[in-house]
Formats: C-alpha cells, sequence, structure tokens
C-alpha cells in the first residue's frame, strides 16, 4: 500500500507526542522497579538468632546456602539429611527473653527461635546453622506435602504424595475427564524423577511475577490507546480524514499497527526491566532447573526459564489482542472514558470473578483470559482443549485463540470505521 | 441560593443523560446485586454427582447454628462440641469427614463453634483438636496471647498497646454465640462493593470538567455571570452527590438482598468471634460494624468523587483522570507498605480502596492517631481526614478553575 | 436613573510565548454598534475572550462603567455569542435557553418567558422541543444568538455570529443588531464587510497584527468599506484583489 509507511509513523509520532503515553510507561516501570526493590530498601529482615540486616543480606545469605544444595537429587539421602537438620530438634517454647548477651538471641518475635530443646545435642547455633544450610530443601518439601509429613516422608513418598494431591485437585478442582487424566498420568510419568534440586529463586519469580506484569501491560494499552480513534471525533478531524483517499483502510490499518507497535514495545521495554532487576538482585540460576520447583502441581516437561519463556510470548500475543480490543472500543464508544473504562473495568472484574468448574465450557473459556492464564496456575490447569482430537491446555492453544480473536476485533472495528462516514 | 438550587438540577441532567452514566449504572447495579449471593445458587457436587444445593445447605447450616443462638462459648459448649466431633469415625477425620453420615448428623450442628475454637487455638487437624483436653481458660488465653502478638506484629506503640488492653477488658467474655452470617456476608463483601464503587464514581465524574472544554461549552459557561463561581460548586455538588446517592441506594440494595437471603439476626454478635477481626478488641458488634462499614464506603465515594473533581480540572483530560483513578485503586489492591515504615503504612492504610480491606491494615487497624490528645481510631479518623481531604480537593479544584483560560482554539 | 454604558478597554495586551496576539489596544466603546474587522490571526478573537473575561491580558485593563471584566457584576450585563461555540447534544434547544438562563441569573418563571420569546426572535419555535444535535447549522448559530441576548445585556460580544446563516437569515440578524445596538454595546466581529456596511451609524474597528489600525464611525459617505478595508490590508509592492 502506498503511504502505508508514512501513515505509519505519523500515527506513531501522534501516539508519542501524547504526554499520557509516557507518564504512563513511567509510572508502570516505577511499579517494576518498586516491586522488585521495595522490600530491599524498605524492610529489614532478621535471621534466625535474631540478628538484624537488610533484606539484601539476607537475600545473599540464602542464595549461598541454597546454591551449594545445587544439583542435588532430592532422593532418600537427600530427604534424610533435610530431616535430620530440622527433625529432632523441636521448639519447645517461644519466650519472650530480654537479650542474652552471648548466645546473640534477642527477641523479635515469635518467629524466632529464642528458646530451642533440643534432643540430639547439637546447640542452637548448630540447630540454626542446620536449618540454613537445608532451608531450600526443607521450604521446598513443605510446600509440597506439608509440614508434618516432611519430616518422615521418603522419595517414594514425596513424589506418590506429589502426584496424589495433584490428582486429587483435578478431580476436585477441575472436573477432569477419564481422557484428560489419562494425557496427565502419561505426562507425569514423562517426567524426569527424582528432581534434581536448584537454587531457583530469581528465575521462580520471573514466573510468580507474570501475573502483575499482566496488569501492567493491560493498563499501559487501556490508558494509550482507549482515545486513539475517539479523539479523532471528537476534535473533529474524522470529517478530513475519512474523506481523504487513504483515509479508509490504509489509515485504519496504519493507526492500528502503530497502537499495537507501542503496547509491545512498551510490554517488552517492562519486562526487560523486570528481568533485569529479578535476575540482577537473585541470579539467573535455575534457568533450566525443572518447572516443578518452582510450581510443583505442573505436570509440563519444561524447565523455568522455558516457562518464563513461554509466558512471555503468551504475553505479547495477548497484548496483541488487548491492544486490538482496546481500539476497537475506542472506535466503538467513539469516547475514550468509555473505552477505558470497559477494559479496566473488565480487568479488574476478572480479579474478584471466579466460574467454578463444574461449569465446564464457561470455566474453560474464562481461563483462557490473559488475566487469568498468564500466571502460575497457567501450569497446572490440565484441563484441554480439544482440536481435530488432539488435546492442547490453556497455554498452547492460547496465543492462537488470541491471534484469531484480535483479527476478528481488527475486521469489526474495520466496519465500524468504514460505516462512520454514513 | 434559588440560582443555586437551579444550577444544580441542571447539572444533575446533565450527569444522568450521559450515556456512559446510563450503562455503568446499570452494569454495576446488575453485577453488584448478581454477585453478592451467588455462592447461593447452584449445586454442591461430590465426585461428580450432586450433593446438594448451596441454598439449601446455607438453609441447613442457618437452622443448626439459630439453636445455638445465646449460647455462650464456654467450656460446657466447647465439649459439647467435641463429643459432636468425636462420632467421626478416626479413620475420616483426615479425609472429607464432612461427607460421613455422623458429621452431617452430629457434628454440623456445631461447625461454626468448632470454627471459633480451631481459629483459636490453632489445631492443624481434627484428631488434634479432638485430642485438646477443652478449657475454657485456655481458651481465651489463648486468644488473649494471640491479640498480643498481633499487637507486636502492627508494630504498636506501648500507649496503643495500653488502650487496646483497656478495650480488651470491657470485652464480655466468654462471647456469646448469635447465628450473624447476613452481617458477616455483609463485612466480607464490602471490600469488593467499595472498590466496584469508586471505580463507577471516578467514570461518571472524571470528565465532569473537561467535558465543557471538549464540547466548548466552557465559553459560554464561563463568560455568564454565575459560571466562575456558582457554577463549578454546582457541578461539584451534583457529581458527588449523584455519586453518593447512587452508592447509598446501592448499598441498601445489597443489605436487603442480603439480609432477607440469610436472616436479618445476629446483629450483636461481637465482633471478634470472627477469624479476621479476632485481634480487634472494641466491644463492638457486628451488626454495628456492618453499618461503620458501608458509612466508610459511602464516605469513600464522597471524597473520591472530591478527588476526581479536583482532577479533572487539573489534568484538562478525562482519560487521564481515569487513569490515575484505576491506577490508585490497582496499586491498593495488589501493593502494600510493610508495617515497618509506621507512617507511610498507616497513611496508605487510609486510602478508600485500603481502608476496606478490613484486615489489619484497613478500616480496622489496631494503630491509633492522637487528636486533641484523644486516641481515635482508623475508622473514627478517617471521616474527619476524608472530610478535610475532600474539602481541599475541592478547593484546589476550584482554584484551577478559576485559572482556567480559552485560548488556542 | 440613567446608566451610563461605556466599555473601557485601556492598553490591554495579550502575550503568549513567542507572540504577541493582541498588542496594547485602547478603545472607548458606547451604546451602537462597533464592526470589528480584521485578517485572519489580527487579535480580534482574542481580544474578545478578553472582553468577555474568559481570557485574562497579560497587561491593561477593560471595565464596564468601572466595573472590572472578572466581577460578577460586570459578567450580569454581558452577552457572548463565540466562535464556534458548543452546545450539549442531548439537550433540546428550549432546554439549553433554561440552562443559559439559569447560569445568567435569571428567574425561572422570567427564564421560560424569555427563552420562548427569543426562540419566537430567532424562528426556532418550532425545533425549540427537539434535540441539539438534529439542527442544521445555520439552526445552531441561531440558538446561540438567543442565548446570548437572554439577560438583555448591556454589552453583546458576538464572534463571527452570520457564519453559517443563509443571505435571508443575515438581513433578519441585521435588523435585529440595529435595534439591539439602540441600547447597548454591540461588538461584532465579521469577515463579511457587508454586515457592517449595512448597519446604520456603526463604528468600525480594524484590528492587524494585534494592533488597532482604525476606528471611526462608518456613515456610508466614505468609499466602498470593503475597499477600504482591504486597502488597510495591502502589503507593500504588492496589490489585494
Amino acid at each position: 500500500m502506498e503511504n502505508f509507511g508514512t501513515l505509519y509513523r505519523f500515527e506513531l509520532k501522534k501516539l508519542g507526542r501524547k504526554k499520557m503515553v509516557w507518564y504512563t510507561f513511567v509510572i508502570l516501570l516505577q511499579i517494576v522497579i518498586v516491586m522488585n526493590i521495595g522490600d530491599l530498601v524498605f524492610r529489614s529482615y532478621y535471621d534466625e538468632f535474631g540478628r538484624e540486616m537488610s533484606t539484601y543480606e539476607g537475600i545473599v545469605q540464602r542464595r549461598d546456602y541454597d546454591r551449594k544444595l545445587s544439583g542435588r537429587a532430592i532422593d532418600d539421602d537427600f530427604l534424610k539429611e533435610m530431616q535430620k537438620a530440622y527433625g529432632e530438634s523441636k521448639v519447645v517454647a517461644y519466650e519472650y527473653e530480654e537479650d542474652k548477651g552471648d548466645t546473640g538471641l534477642a527477641t523479635i518475635g515469635s518467629s524466632h527461635i529464642s528458646s530451642v530443646a533440643v534432643e540430639d545435642g547439637r546447640s542452637p547455633h548448630e540447630v540454626v546453622e542446620d536449618h540454613k544450610r537445608y532451608r531450600g530443601i526443607h521450604t521446598y518439601v513443605w510446600s509440597v506435602i506439608g509440614p508434618v509429613a516432611a519430616q518422615s516422608v521418603d522419595a517414594a513418598g514425596f513424589y506418590q504424595g506429589r502426584r496424589d494431591l495433584i490428582l486429587a485437585d483435578c478431580l476436585e478442582k477441575q472436573h477432569l475427564t477419564q481422557a484428560e487424566q489419562s494425557v496427565w498420568k502419561k505426562k507425569e510419568e514423562a517426567l524426569t524423577i527424582p528432581f534434581v534440586y536448584t537454587y531457583c529463586e530469581g528465575i521462580s519469580r520471573l514466573l510468580w511475577h507474570v501475573n502483575v506484569m499482566n496488569y501492567l501491560w493491560i493498563f499501559l494499552s487501556a490508558i494509550c490507546l482507549s482515545g486513539i480513534f475517539a479523539q479523532e471525533y471528537q476534535l473533529r478531524t474524522d470529517q478530513l480524514i475519512l474523506s481523504s483517499r487513504y483515509g479508509m483502510l490504509p489509515l485504519y490499518l496504519a493507526r492500528i499497527c502503530a497502537g499495537i507497535t507501542v503496547v509491545l514495545g512498551g510490554t517488552a521495554a517492562l519486562y526487560a526491566a523486570e528481568t533485569a532487576l529479578v535476575l540482577g538482585i537473585y541470579g539467573a540460576d535455575g534457568f533450566f532447573a525443572a518447572l516443578q520447583l518452582c510450581v510443583w502441581q505442573s505436570s509440563w516437561r519444561i524447565s523455568i526459564g522455558g516457562a518464563v519463556l513461554v509466558s512471555f510470548l503468551v504475553s505479547l500475543t495477548a497484548a496483541v489482542l488487548c491492544s486490538m480490543i482496546t481500539m476497537f472500543l475506542s472506535e466503538f464508544f467513539k469516547n475514550g472514558i468509555a473505552a477505558l473504562s470497559v477494559m479496566a473495568g473488565v480487568t479488574l472484574f476478572t480479579v474478584f470473578l471466579e466460574i467454578p468448574a463444574r461449569l465446564r465450557g464457561l470455566s474453560m473459556l474464562f481461563h483462557l483470559l490473559p488475566t487469568k492464564l498468564l500466571r502460575e496456575e497457567g501450569f497446572t490447569d490440565n484441563r484441554l482443549y480439544f482440536i481435530f482430537s488432539h488435546g492442547f491446555n490453556g497455554m498452547q492453544i492460547a496465543p492462537f485463540l488470541y491471534l484469531i480473536a484480535a483479527e476478528i476485533f481488527l475486521w469489526a472495528g474495520y466496519r465500524i470505521y468504514r460505516n462512520r462516514k454514513n | 441560593m434559588r440560582e443555586f438550587g437551579i444550577l444544580y438540577r441542571y447539572e444533575l441532567k446533565k450527569i444522568m443523560q450521559r450515556k456512559i452514566v446510563k450503562i455503568a449504572t446499570v452494569i454495576v447495579f446488575a453485577l453488584i446485586l448478581g454477585t453478592v449471593c451467588a455462592e447461593l445458587s447452584g449445586n454442591y457436587y461430590v465426585d461428580g454427582k450432586v450433593y446438594d444445593t448451596h441454598y439449601h445447605m446455607m438453609k441447613t447450616d442457618r437452622e443448626y447454628a439459630r439453636k445455638l443462638n445465646g449460647r455462650k462459648i464456654n467450656q460446657d459448649l466447647i465439649m459439647e462440641m467435641q463429643d459432636a466431633y468425636r462420632h467421626i469415625p478416626e479413620n475420616e477425620r483426615e479425609g472429607r469427614y464432612s461427607l460421613t453420615e455422623e458429621y452431617q448428623d452430629w457434628a454440623r450442628p456445631y461447625s461454626q463453634i468448632y470454627q471459633f475454637v480451631n481459629m483459636v487455638m490453632e489445631k492443624k487437624t481434627l484428631s488434634d483438636l479432638l485430642a485438646w483436653k477443652a478449657d475454657e481458660n485456655e481458651l481465651y488465653e489463648n486468644l488473649g496471647r494471640r491479640i498480643e502478638e498481633e499487637r507486636e506484629d502492627a508494630f504498636l506503640t506501648e500507649e496503643e498497646k495500653a488502650f487496646w488492653r483497656e478495650k480488651e477488658e470491657q470485652t464480655e467474655k466468654p462471647y456469646t454465640f448469635y447465628y450473624a452470617e447476613g452481617y458477616w456476608k455483609l463485612l466480607y463483601s464490602s471490600y469488593g462493593i467499595c472498590y466496584v464503587l469508586l471505580l463507577y464514581a471516578a467514570v461518571c465524574l472524571a470528565d465532569l470538567y473537561t467535558r465543557e472544554h471538549s464540547l466548548r461549552t466552557d465559553q459560554l459557561l464561563l463568560s455568564s455571570r454565575l459560571g466562575k463561581r456558582q457554577l463549578y460548586w454546582a457541578k461539584a455538588l451534583a457529581g458527588m452527590s449523584f455519586a453518593g446517592m447512587a452508592s447509598l441506594i446501592l448499598i441498601a440494595l445489597v443489605m436487603f438482598e442480603v439480609l432477607f437471603i440469610y436472616g436479618t439476626d445476629g446483629f450483636q454478635m461481637a465482633l471478634q468471634y470472627a477469624g479476621a477481626f479476632f485481634y480487634y478488641s472494641e466491644p463492638v458488634s457486628v451488626g454495628t460494624t456492618v453499618i461503620i462499614v458501608y458509612a466508610l464506603i459511602l464516605a469513600a465515594v464522597l471524597v473520591t468523587g472530591a478527588f476526581v473533581v479536583m482532577l479533572s480540572e487539573l489534568l484538562q483530560n478525562g482519560t487521564a483522570v481515569l487513569a490515575v483513578v484505576f491506577g490508585m485503586v490497582s496499586v491498593t489492591m495488589f501493593f502494600n507498605i510493610p508495617p515497618q515504615m509506621r507512617l507511610a503504612s498507616q497513611l496508605y492504610a487510609y486510602l478508600p480502596g485500603k481502608l476496606l480491606s478490613l484486615n489489619m491494615g484497613g478500616a480496622f487497624s489496631l494503630r491509633l492517631v492522637r487528636v486533641f490528645g484523644r486516641y481515635l481510631t482508623t475508622w473514627q479518623f478517617v471521616p474527619l481526614l476524608y472530610l478535610l481531604s475532600g474539602a481541599a480537593f475541592l478547593l484546589i479544584g476550584k482554584w484551577a478553575y478559576g485559572r482556567y483560560q480559552v485560548s488556542g482554539r | 436613573m440613567v446608566i451610563m454604558m461605556e466599555l473601557t478597554i485601556d492598553r490591554v495586551s495579550k502575550q503568549y510565548k513567542n507572540k504577541i496576539a493582541v498588542d496594547r489596544v485602547s478603545l472607548r466603546l458606547t451604546k451602537g454598534i462597533h464592526g470589528l474587522l480584521g485578517a485572519n490571526g489580527a487579535g480580534k478573537t482574542t481580544l474578545m475572550r478578553m472582553i468577555c473575561g474568559i481570557l485574562k491580558p497579560t497587561g491593561g485593563t477593560i471595565t464596564l462603567d468601572g466595573l472590572d471584566v472578572q466581577t460578577e457584576e460586570y459578567r450580569a450585563r454581558l452577552g457572548y455569542l463565540p466562535q464556534d461555540f458548543g452546545y450539549y447534544p442531548d439537550f433540546t434547544g428550549y432546554d439549553f435557553l433554561l440552562y443559559m438562563a439559569a447560569l445568567k441569573g435569571l428567574r425561572r418563571t422570567d427564564a421560560k418567558f424569555r427563552a420562548k420569546e427569543l426562540l419566537q426572535l430567532v424562528a426556532l419555535e418550532d425545533a425549540a422541543k427537539k434535540k441539539i444535535k438534529t439542527y442544521s447549522g445555520g439552526m445552531k448559530q441561531r440558538l446561540g444568538i438567543a442565548q446570548a441576548l437572554l439577560n438583555r445585556p448591556d454589552l453583546l460580544v458576538l464572534d463571527e455570529p452570520t457564519a453559517g446563516l443563509d443571505p435571508k437569515e443575515r438581513v433578519r440578524f441585521r435588523n435585529l443588531i440595529e435595534e439591539l445596538g439602540e441600547n447597548s454595546i454591540v461588538l461584532l466581529s465579521t469577515h463579511i464587510v457587508s454586515d457592517i456596511e449595512h448597519i446604520a451609524d456603526s463604528d468600525v474597528i480594524m484590528m492587524k497584527a494585534g494592533g488597532l489600525i482604525y476606528h471611526d464611525r462608518w456613515d456610508g459617505s466614505h468609499e466602498d468599506l470593503e475597499a477600504f478595508y482591504l486597502k488597510q490590508f495591502e502589503e507593500e509592492g504588492q496589490e489585494v484583489s
């Protein structure tokens, strides 16, 4: 199309000239920064001895200990070591005492050991040191099978317990069909057992933060693009534009492309900032670690880094869809406030709303929304979308559906745009 | 005054004529009234089969709970509860024991007492709770200990702790149980309702002033006799009163719906009975708390209205106004300020969205404010704060409105 | 009591960052019609906005019988029809006039009576109950004229009032203005020179590049106003046809 490039550049320029676009991006960037370093700057951390340290020192300390465990298979030996470190030292009393001087034990609160009865001859310091050493694996095992079982389980029990919990969850919360259950079982059997423990705090955080990042780029899209068509109507420039030679399809597509470019660019920049901060603070270890170390309920045979990349790619397609929907609403309502209200309102509404799994079709459709899919649960939902008798899970099918939906909104929006002349 | 009244009515008319306001009103009303009791719809399934309807389950629990109305949660009642739960076979106690016949026939009538005792004693399993030797004194001592821990975690000053200890002494123990599900429901729904109403106020009022600029009616308005002073106040009042009235009507309808379905009994049930409020030593009933909470929602809507009025005139852009409000609401939903940062976290807790989070950091925070030598709790202080803030917002908006000049067209 | 009617514009200027839109303009206007002519960008609309109090001058003062332009009492005596003014699409013509009447401080009964009177005057009675968004451009302009007259203003400022009116409507408008000029100060800016030329005993004020270049009575004994007007804007070495 002739002049498409020129039109596209001018539309980008128009968006770039809007102060609100820049203010929004800067504020969202600040949110990403505060989200990651806020705790480091504003919180204090008290270790098991009651010593105050900065949160960053706490992170570094934990990281150093956890790294020493990296590479170990979570097998019987490893679990026994962990249980020995935690097992026999029962904390029998939390006492509020004054600083004990030499022991360095101080009163901080009930979460800190100020009085420990040990039955295996270790001193409180040794107990605490052992706790620190095996904290990473203990936290992981505890998160999977609970504190009571963590103290006595063997490897076989651990992995079976994990499967049983996932199956119970699948049946109760996801209402899996027989076909889905058998697919899930095959996936579980394909996992490499035993898992290899790896320090993966940084890369895991990238995955955990995807949910919050969702809201940021959705708002970016809603705020920056809600007026993209509406303002032409309000400024009364639509009369000039629609009567010009390239004012219909070429301009419409140029504007759409410019809008998507801005949102994708902003999203990528936010993710880049997030990645740099998280990996800078916590380290990039664990990229190739099994996803199960981060999301234990997942049966995906993929690394955490792979899951992060998948989430990022799905986010980008979701960003295209949200941009398209916002621009459609902008044309449909011819009112930026209405478009923004709908986008932001629906987004926030999905935070509160949950559709019971027994309404299977509706629930599965609802869980394809970016705000529901792009989170850890996106990797634990075992319900399948069958196309030509092949089952796909949400993360696999969503990008295609998002792009198809975006195209539908594209042409629906064009119909309204074209009919404006009437 | 008469002129002001006429202007006010016209401004109200302009607001109500807007399509976006009409649509937003219908959506908000339908959304809240349609979902506030939605969990009672449909069936409860066990292993894929219909077990009961949610509504019938609620009615059953209500009947059981009503039989315990007026009874003190004391040694006798605790032991009765334990005896009832002991009917559940031992091998079922760690699984889905609520599906057993024994639970349905014996234990279910005492489920609310079980929940309370378990909340206080923090037993991990049913077996642990049944193994505990029921002791009313131990129960309330444990409660007291946990309350003290919450005060530590809230980084209270010694004076604040003393204030709450004094209040704690005024609360009657043992607690008297009343079925009050309607009021608990209203309380736990208030958070979501508040958010929706804040956003609704923002949507309706975001372009209250900016629209005059975009429609180019500002020239006529500002050159008219009343256009620079009375009109501003008439608009602001119309906007805030519209949002306030709509919110009040909706709140009334929600209360009617919930109390009609769940029942109006239990107004006098102690607030501290609930797990979310066990630490709150003010001797206040759940019914009174509901009134306080919904009054706070109304206040939050009004102050948000004033804030939007100010922003509308400062930013001259309705979309920007809405973006700011949505952004603030979203931030308060997802982020917290660590309690160690006492002043910042306390101020943050006063923001309309955060205030209704109804937990340690919200309207029922343990932190106090000293005003003229008297300690005020958060829910007592906030209306005053909102009144002053609202007035400040409106005055700033007026200043911006007065400075506006028609140029560049 | 005879009310003096004098609009005093004393060395009024309006400066933007890199432009002087109005440059130390001084005028004294009394009852009658005052036509304001000038090329686009001469500063006519800027001057009128300052006279209506919706734009603050950078320097100088504007008073009406001693009342400062920023006072409510000044605005009570003002009627203004802006160039390209806005309206509320969902209001009817009648509603719009009642709303403007309320803004001008008219009592309800007076407002109703006056609105009906003016709708008749501008030939909009049949369309009074229809929404403004259904009006043609000319109808909207007539509605704008009507709202400017609601409070029987002593000072009537009309910016391009005949834009959008057909020739017949323009003649009616001129007659109306002549009548109004008997009892009020009417300041009227237009590009249609004949609008002023055909109004008896009108003043002509010409502006160029923010300043006044001409201010005198135009009684028809002069040459053709349009020729005279064009002569004032002849550039050096160029004839303006």
